[in-house]
């Protein structure tokens, strides 16, 4: 069966509906490519084979008997190492979980996809129990960029962007607690999205930081982004914690102009990054919109600096159990960090709290006056696999903690974010954020579509794979 | 705090929370302690309004 890489998610589902290619050989493609590809990459802790073959016939016998196969026939799809799918161990991307009983019952998300007719081809590669922005898993081997093996592909859904970009699968799922789907999207050149906090439901996803935690989503396109975010929505009654919202669908007015998009530059925090390519690709997306305005977000570096603190209070809490009885089975880095994060004060974690009320307030003002905002998704491109610190006007930062520097403000209040890749030949991909008030991804994915058609943001399989 | 209370801070809430901490662990902790109170540090500062309390669910 011939490879097909650059098939995406809505190709792949028109397709696969009219007949012209079966879902059974759309997972045949797939299969043979991740067998030949993925000892580069490391993107899959596990591939499902049977399983995915399976899906595959459940969805060509229902186009046979000509019932509706869901918006996604045929449609593969890896998911981060922390979705639950039935019969199989979720790691977390921990040794500790290793041997941990099967999951009763699929995560929420990977229900909602294998019921769009989509087919899981299996779990992918992240940073230990998500704490961390570059998938160097100490246990799993680090996961390898696709337009440099040398690279890292960031984190901590790491496994899942890669594979996307080096066409193993069409769509991915991965979590955003503080940028770990827009950090990897960008090293990887692909579309991410992080939706609105609560937006979609979380049940069966290993938590890392219940009050930041999201659940979002990679792809080659904005089209195809918003076909599996579509797929995604909707209301789950055993998610207590999802917002409830109805279903606002992206993909159909995916190509609708929205005229006088007020569009504004992030300054201030957002600037001063290690390279000169940071500013050139956010000028190259500003200028494509026709941006007229820079905005300073207020106090956004103690936002940062909160969500910080929050992640690791609350990460600690969570593990507390398992650091006392199994401390030896994490990974130091992230064990001494959850040990910490453990041992804050309650007051000052009451405080990040308040603070991250009002720091939501303060930024609600300025989408009186803007739709999106643009920010650069990371302070650099790539980094070396196994380097440690970077160069910044800030100083020598460690490149694990400081990926997400301009990340974590926006998902600290929960705000919509869609990243863009810039990608081009013989050059490190970047991304951007489109950011946006509350519930509009479906906004953010149209002015990311904008930019797709304009030519100035595109996601590029490296051109060694395509042949 | 300095290094040296941090590192003392780390061993005794190690113990009152019991956890094991190997033989080096509380200066590893230590450090990462530093880490976090000096963010704790940059939202503590905020002249922070007394009506922005936390919300039991947070929504945005």
């Amino acid at each position: 069966m011939t490879e097909l890489p650059d098939h995406g998610v809505t190709q792949i589902a028109a397709a696969v509906r009219s007949g012209r290619l079966t879902a059974g050989e759309i997972a045949i493609a797939a299969l043979a490519r991740i067998e030949r590809l993925d000892n580069r990459y490391n993107c899959f802790t596990r591939i499902d084979v049977e399983g995915a073959l399976k899906a595959a016939r459940k969805t060509d016998r229902a186009i046979r008997r000509g019932d509706d196969p869901g918006p996604l026939p045929g449609v593969t799809f890896g998911a981060k190492d922390l979705f639950d799918v039935a019969g199989q161990t979720t790691t977390a991307g921990a040794r500790l979980r290793a041997h941990a009983a099967p999951a009763e019952e699929d995560a929420a998300a990977v229900s909602s996809l294998r019921r769009a007719g989509g087919t899981l081809l299996g779990s992918q590669n992240m940073d230990e129990f998500a704490y961390g922005f570059t998938t160097e898993n100490e246990h799993t081997g680090p996961t390898c960029n696709p337009h440099d093996v040398s690279r890292i592909a960031g984190g901590s859904s790491g496994g899942s962007a890669a594979a996307v970009a080096a066409g193993l699968c069409a769509a991915a799922i991965g979590s955003d607690t503080n940028g770990s789907v827009r950090v990897p999207a960008a090293f990887c050149g692909v579309f991410g999205l992080k939706p609105t906090f609560g937006r979609i439901s979380r049940r069966g996803a290993f938590p890392f930081v219940h009050s930041l935690d999201h659940v979002g989503g990679f792809a080659r396109s904005a089209a195809d982004l918003a076909a599996l975010y579509d797929a995604l929505q909707g209301r789950d009654a055993r998610d207590q914690g999802q917002a409830d919202r109805d279903l606002e669908p992206a993909l159909p007015g995916i190509n609708a102009p929205d005229r006088k998009l007020r569009v504004a530059e992030l300054s201030g925090f957002f600037h001063g990054s290690a390279s000169a390519e940071v500013p050139d690709a956010l000028g190259a997306v500003a200028d494509a919109f026709g941006k007229t305005a820079t905005v300073t977000l207020p106090e956004v570096e103690r936002a940062r600096s909160a969500a910080f603190v929050l992640s690791a209070a609350e990460g600690g809490s969570l593990h507390l159990d398992d650091l006392k009885k199994h401390p030896q089975h994490y990974d130091h880095a992230v064990r001494d960090r959850l040990i910490a994060g453990a041992m804050m004060p309650s007051g000052l974690v009451m405080r990040a709290q308040r603070f991250r009320r009002w720091f939501r307030d303060a930024v609600a003002e300025v989408f009186c006056d803007y739709d999106v905002l643009l920010a650069p998704a990371t302070p650099f491109a790539a980094q070396p696999i196994g380097q440690k610190t970077i160069c910044m006007a800030r100083g020598e930062l460690s490149v694990r903690a400081n990926a997400g520097l301009y990340t974590q403000p926006i998902s600290f209040i929960g705000l919509p974010v869609v990243t863009v890749p810039l990608t081009a030949p013989g050059r490190l991909p970047l991304g951007v954020q489109l950011i946006g008030a509350p519930w509009t991804e479906a906004r953010l994915l149209r002015a990311a579509r904008r930019l797709e058609k304009d030519g100035v943001v595109k996601a590029r399989i490296p051109t060694e794979l395509t042949a | 705090m300095t290094p040296a209370n941090l590192e003392t801070y780390a061993a005794q809430t190690a113990k009152l929370l019991e956890i094991n901490l190997p033989r080096g662990g509380a200066a590893l902790v230590a450090a990462q302690l530093d880490v976090l109170f000096t963010h704790a540090r940059m939202f503590a500062e905020f002249d922070l309004p007394p009506e922005y309390e936390p919300l039991p669910e947070f929504r945005p």
